[in-house]
């Protein structure tokens, strides 16, 4: 995995990252920081701009499974985006941090289709933190393999009660559904709710402790 | 942050040095703002720092969050949160009871679940933004699944130590579980009338 700029987010990722044991690059144009991140996480960094295409071949960008462009700079990560598709990361993932919203809709239209923000990751965090939950043990659950997630989407139209033996031999067992999605938003699956063809029910599927 | 508190009917007000953001904040989300240094005992006294339940320490410079949220601490806030990026500070943080958020963590985390694609991360941020919440209750023994009027909430699974268990009628919930429910977004905090 490459990851375009080596601040505070491209460094917490790489960590995490290398705790999976991922094979991580690092590429950043300051010498500082590349020298203080080799240091520290032990990892190849390759000093440069990457949205120069000789410092993305450099970095194995035509081999690559995600290339993430996180610099503080919206405009310089769709570039860094837009010239390793160019330069043959076809097959990989492009993620793009983009600090400014309005910048989603320049993403979208040039293909380029996932994109994080920063700020609304952070207040999603926060939110829960205020609400005494936190994120990281929702996230850790389905890390550590206890729980997993699927859907099955609905052909007909009928109340979920009546319709929820059926979709449960889909699921197989030990699964409790816990969200309805129609057209992209979610619903409570209380048990009148009534389905209509096209919606997405997903279930939480219990997995033994590993 | 605002957006979302405002959403969940909590009373917010906005401490900034800027006299733009100020501006701009009270006309776009209607919030009360206040505009000052947050680490000026003047600025949180007008900003009504004793009423406050729980005070946010958002500000890009992890020293002005620390010595505000100390402050906060003083004038008896129960819930503090500190946005921190350096470790030392973090520390001082934590020792004080101030729970401690990164920007760069928080970030790294939901980059993580987009490219492992963890689905209870990705859910949990699209009810975040559609008005729904994740919560936990925590329960003791013998009482069975909490009740909700319907289409409030709905319990998802229990966590009973590093286990998940499915909820369901006959589920006899112990000492220490935690059932986690979606419910509809309701107001966090009850607010006295002024």
């Amino acid at each position: 995995m490459i990851i375009a700029g080596g601040g505070g987010v491209g460094k917490a990722l790489a960590r995490r990252l290398i705790d999976r044991g991922e094979d991580v690059v690092i590429i950043d144009k300051d010498p500082a920081v590349c020298a203080r991140l080799r240091e520290e996480l032990g990892v190849k960094v390759v000093e440069g701009d990457a949205t120069n295409m000789e410092v993305l071949k450099s970095a194995g960008v035509d081999r690559c499974d995600v290339l993430l462009a996180l610099t503080g700079q919206g405009n310089v990560n769709v570039m860094v985006a837009l010239a390793a598709t160019a330069c043959g990361c076809r097959s990989g993932r492009i993620i793009v941090r983009i600090d400014d919203e309005r910048y989603v809709e320049v993403c979208h239209m040039l293909g380029i289709k996932e994109v994080v923000n920063p700020s609304k990751s952070a207040a999603i965090v926060i939110s829960e933190m205020v609400r005494g939950v936190k994120l990281t043990t929702l996230a850790e659950m389905y890390y550590r393999g206890y729980v997993d997630v699927e859907s099955v989407k609905v052909d007909v139209e009928g109340h979920l009660n009546d319709l929820l033996s059926k979709l449960l031999d889909k699921v197989g067992g030990g699964c409790h559904p816990i969200l309805v999605l129609r057209q992209g938003k979610p619903l409570l699956p209380n048990h009148g709710l009534k389905l209509r063809p096209g919606d997405e029910v997903v279930f939480i599927k219990r997995r033994e402790a590993p | 942050m605002a957006k979302i508190l405002k959403s969940q009917r909590v009373h917010v007000t906005v401490v900034d040095k800027s006299k733009d953001v100020c501006e701009r904040l009270a006309k776009r989300l209607d919030v009360d703002v206040v505009r000052g240094d947050a680490t000026d005992p003047l600025t949180l006294e007008e900003a009504r720092i004793e009423e406050a339940k729980v005070f946010l320490a958002l500000t890009g410079d992890d020293s002005v969050n620390t010595i505000s949220s100390l402050m906060a601490r003083r004038y008896g806030v129960e819930k503090i949160i500190a946005r921190i990026e350096d470790l030392n500070y973090a520390n001082v943080c934590r020792a004080n009871n101030i729970e401690v958020v990164s920007f760069a963590e928080s970030a790294s985390l939901v980059l993580e679940a987009l490219i492992y694609h963890n689905r209870l991360v990705e859910l949990t941020s699209l009810i975040e933004e559609e008005g729904l919440d994740i919560e936990y209750v925590d329960y003791r023994k013998g009482s069975g699944l909490p009740r909700f009027k319907r289409n409030e909430a709905y319990p998802i699974m229990v966590v009973r130590g590093s286990e998940v268990l499915l909820p369901s009628p006959e589920l006899s919930l112990e000492d220490g579980d935690k059932v986690f429910v979606i419910r509809r977004r309701r107001k966090l905090f009850h607010v006295p009338e002024l």
